[in-house]
């Protein structure tokens, strides 16, 4: 039954095609950076020299960097396909389908998506494999060759993208509600618990003494296990302290508020501080790890101008930047997708309400400016929250002049001013649908 | 209070093959409360959202004050429904994020003051409808009839001079729709404020001082009845309270 009825509903919606391409093409690009990176990763496991942990090292943190705006943006588009649908699935509940008929549905929508997105992103990396080759490691080019996965690869990365995309969206499908009168995100007080924070708190603590003493972890298979596990683990805790950290500063905010964008920002923020801080999540990925990167390149900078490199010792500090700026481009094209989508979720959720300040007067510029307010805060927290805390944690290995090296700077002010206009890029790309749906 | 007249003239309006207004003229009194009936696609929220300012017609006039509301730019009728028009929906349309208090708050905030200005008055509102002790409570957490109430304090609130309500009661049962109506009643007529509402329950009509019913597009019934006279004489208008069909 619920196949065929995917069939008839498959036809375009009064909103247009516009929430099936956002998130079709967020995954597009999605599939496409995780092939390139797959493919670059691949050459780097044909190395066997005395490096080549290294350079297997960077390719799994890469890997991790994807992963987390991944499962984000698979969450989005799953609420977005189901606002999409909304008058057609409640109409099937009081029809007499299940709960179940109808989240099965929002799902196969969202697999279905994300299968031609990431059937067109891989295509899409094939396409980019001659530019890609370009790219120089070790002093020469990769070569086209060398960065297309084969053909089981592709296959095997279309259809993982699929599978993460249709699980994050069957769960995040438990907060949101089909009713015969409609599709709503289930309304919950918002509560701004302190104790995952704690334990979060202990879990980066853990995580970064594990990766000051790597080596005691023995062979190279396994400190790349750790490391990968380690830098999982500080993500994880990231994204748990500032969901709290953020409910705690928007509550504040929301108490002190005096202008109408102001308190509906923060308010925005406390309906959901986890799902504001998803949205800037990969901002504080790439915060992060930028700051580890400018380090790191301040590091070998000074390495490479002490004397002479001979071997594949050569190439590594050119190499280690150029991965640095593949990693933080592709993270940063993640990150304005899922906002993007994102955004366009939150629209489409909030369509009446915007549509009823707009009949109260409320002009559009003062709805645009109370979700930039719900978006910057955010974006504050996660870009300089989780650099400070990146350099709180290197401190002690590096120390504060290669911290404080132009370099290492440079690397982590342009990272925060690029996550700031891709923020702002797409609030400014979605904003058309603001006035869409505003239109009283 | 002013005096406020609201008065249309000729409005047409089609959407594709439907024509949603045919010709309606009326004049709305100060102080009066007005029920436009009619059965599902008449027209009646479509002459609702023409009047309010919401939509423009393809022809004919809307004038408020004097001010052609159908001539002014978006921005200024925005002005003028955050100013002198109030609103209440079929289902609120209440921010659920913020709580009952801010959201009557909102409505201060908009015409350009601050919370702190705005929050005894909402305050005030809000307890004048019987809501007291419930200010911090968010929309999801009241009941369907108290988050109506609230919708009601958002709209009276800045002293507005018209509220405009579309089905204010359609998701209520009786007992709670007419305690509704109670207070959207003392909250507008009572104060000598102006009430335009669509309804198509003929007992929630009844309550008011005159129905108007429209069917196709067209005025086809204008009566005043109890609780209360039609109001008289308005800045020398002699056409108060007349509703023609064309």
């Amino acid at each position: 039954m619920i196949l065929r009825v995917f069939s008839l509903l498959s036809r375009p919606s009064r909103q247009g095609l516009g929430p099936v391409l956002l998130p079709g093409v967020a995954f597009a690009c999605v599939t496409a950076l995780l092939a390139i990176v797959l493919g670059g990763a691949q050459t780097f496991w044909s190395y066997s020299d005395e490096l080549a942990g290294l350079y297997q090292a960077f390719t799994v943190i890469a890997l991790v960097l994807m992963g987390i705006p991944l499962i984000s943006l698979g969450a989005a588009a799953a609420k977005l396909s189901a606002r999409r649908r909304d008058h057609r699935l409640a109409t099937l509940r009081l029809l007499g389908a299940t709960s179940f008929d109808t989240s099965a549905l929002a799902v196969i929508e969202a697999a279905t998506v994300a299968l031609l997105g990431a059937v067109l992103g891989t295509l899409l990396s094939l396409v980019a494999s001659p530019l890609i080759g370009l790219i120089h490691f070790r002093g020469s080019a990769l070569g086209m060759t060398a960065v297309m996965l084969p053909a089981w690869a592709s296959i095997a990365v279309a259809i993982g993208v699929t599978l993460i995309a249709t699980l994050s969206a069957a769960f995040s499908l438990k907060r949101v509600h089909i009713s015969p009168l409609g599709v709503a995100l289930k309304q919950q007080a918002p509560a701004i618990p302190w104790l995952p924070a704690l334990l979060a708190v202990i879990g980066l603590i853990l995580a970064s003494l594990a990766t000051g003493n790597l080596s005691a972890f023995g062979g190279v298979t396994a400190i790349i296990a750790a490391l990968g596990i380690a830098l999982t683990l500080m993500l994880f805790a990231i994204d748990v302290i500032g969901t709290w950290m953020l409910g705690m500063t928007a509550r504040r905010q929301a108490r002190r508020a005096q202008a109408p964008a102001r308190l509906l920002g923060a308010r925005a923020i406390l309906e959901s501080p986890r799902a504001a801080w998803r949205q800037v999540s990969g901002v504080a990925v790439s915060s992060f790890v930028a700051v580890f990167a400018g380090a790191g390149v301040a590091l070998l900078g000074a390495m490479e101008g002490s004397g002479e490199q001979i071997g594949p010792e050569a190439h590594l500090v050119t190499d280690i930047r150029t991965g640095v700026i593949i990693v933080v481009v592709g993270t940063f094209v993640m990150v304005a997708c899922t906002i993007g989508v994102n955004q366009a979720a939150q629209i489409l959720d909030r369509a009446d309400i915007s549509r009823s300040l707009s009949v109260m007067g409320a002009p559009l510029e003062l709805q645009d400016s109370a979700r930039r307010q719900a978006a910057v805060r955010p974006l504050m927290l996660a870009s300089l929250g989780s650099a400070t805390l990146a350099a709180i944690l290197l401190f002690p290995l590096v120390g504060g002049a290669l911290l404080l090296a132009p370099v290492s700077l440079a690397v982590v002010l342009s990272s925060i001013a690029l996550g700031f206009a891709l923020v702002f890029v797409a609030l400014a790309a979605t904003k058309p649908l603001l006035r869409q749906v505003s239109i009283a | 209070m002013n005096a406020s007249t609201l008065q249309a003239s000729l409005l047409t309006k089609q959407y594709g093959p439907t024509r949603a207004l045919d010709g309606v003229s009326l004049e709305i009194a100060p102080g009066s409360s007005t029920a436009i009936m009619g059965a599902s696609g008449s027209g009646k929220t479509t002459l609702l959202h023409v009047l309010a300012g919401i939509l423009l017609p393809d022809s004919g006039s809307v004038t408020f004050d004097g001010t052609p509301i159908s001539a002014i730019n978006d921005r200024e009728r925005s002005r003028l429904r955050r100013d002198q028009f109030g609103f209440v929906f079929q289902q609120g349309l209440l921010m659920p994020e913020l709580t009952a208090l801010e959201n009557v708050a909102l409505a201060l905030m908009l015409q350009g003051r601050s919370k702190r200005e705005s929050i005894a008055p909402a305050a005030h509102a809000l307890a004048t409808l019987g809501l007291a002790g419930l200010e911090d409570r968010r929309i999801g957490e009241l009941s369907g009839g108290q988050a109506q109430r609230v919708a009601i304090a958002r709209a009276q609130v800045t002293g507005a001079r018209i509220v405009f309500a579309d089905e204010p009661t359609g998701a209520l049962d009786s007992t709670t729709s007419s305690d509704v109506m109670d207070a959207l009643l003392d909250s507008t007529v009572a104060q000598g404020r102006t009430l335009v509402m669509v309804t198509h329950d003929a007992t929630v009509a009844a309550r008011c001082q005159r129905v108007i019913s429209v069917r196709d597009g067209r005025i086809v019934g204008d009566s005043w009845s109890s609780p209360a006279a039609p109001p008289v004489q308005h800045q020398g208008s002699a056409a108060v309270g007349k509703g023609t069909a064309r």
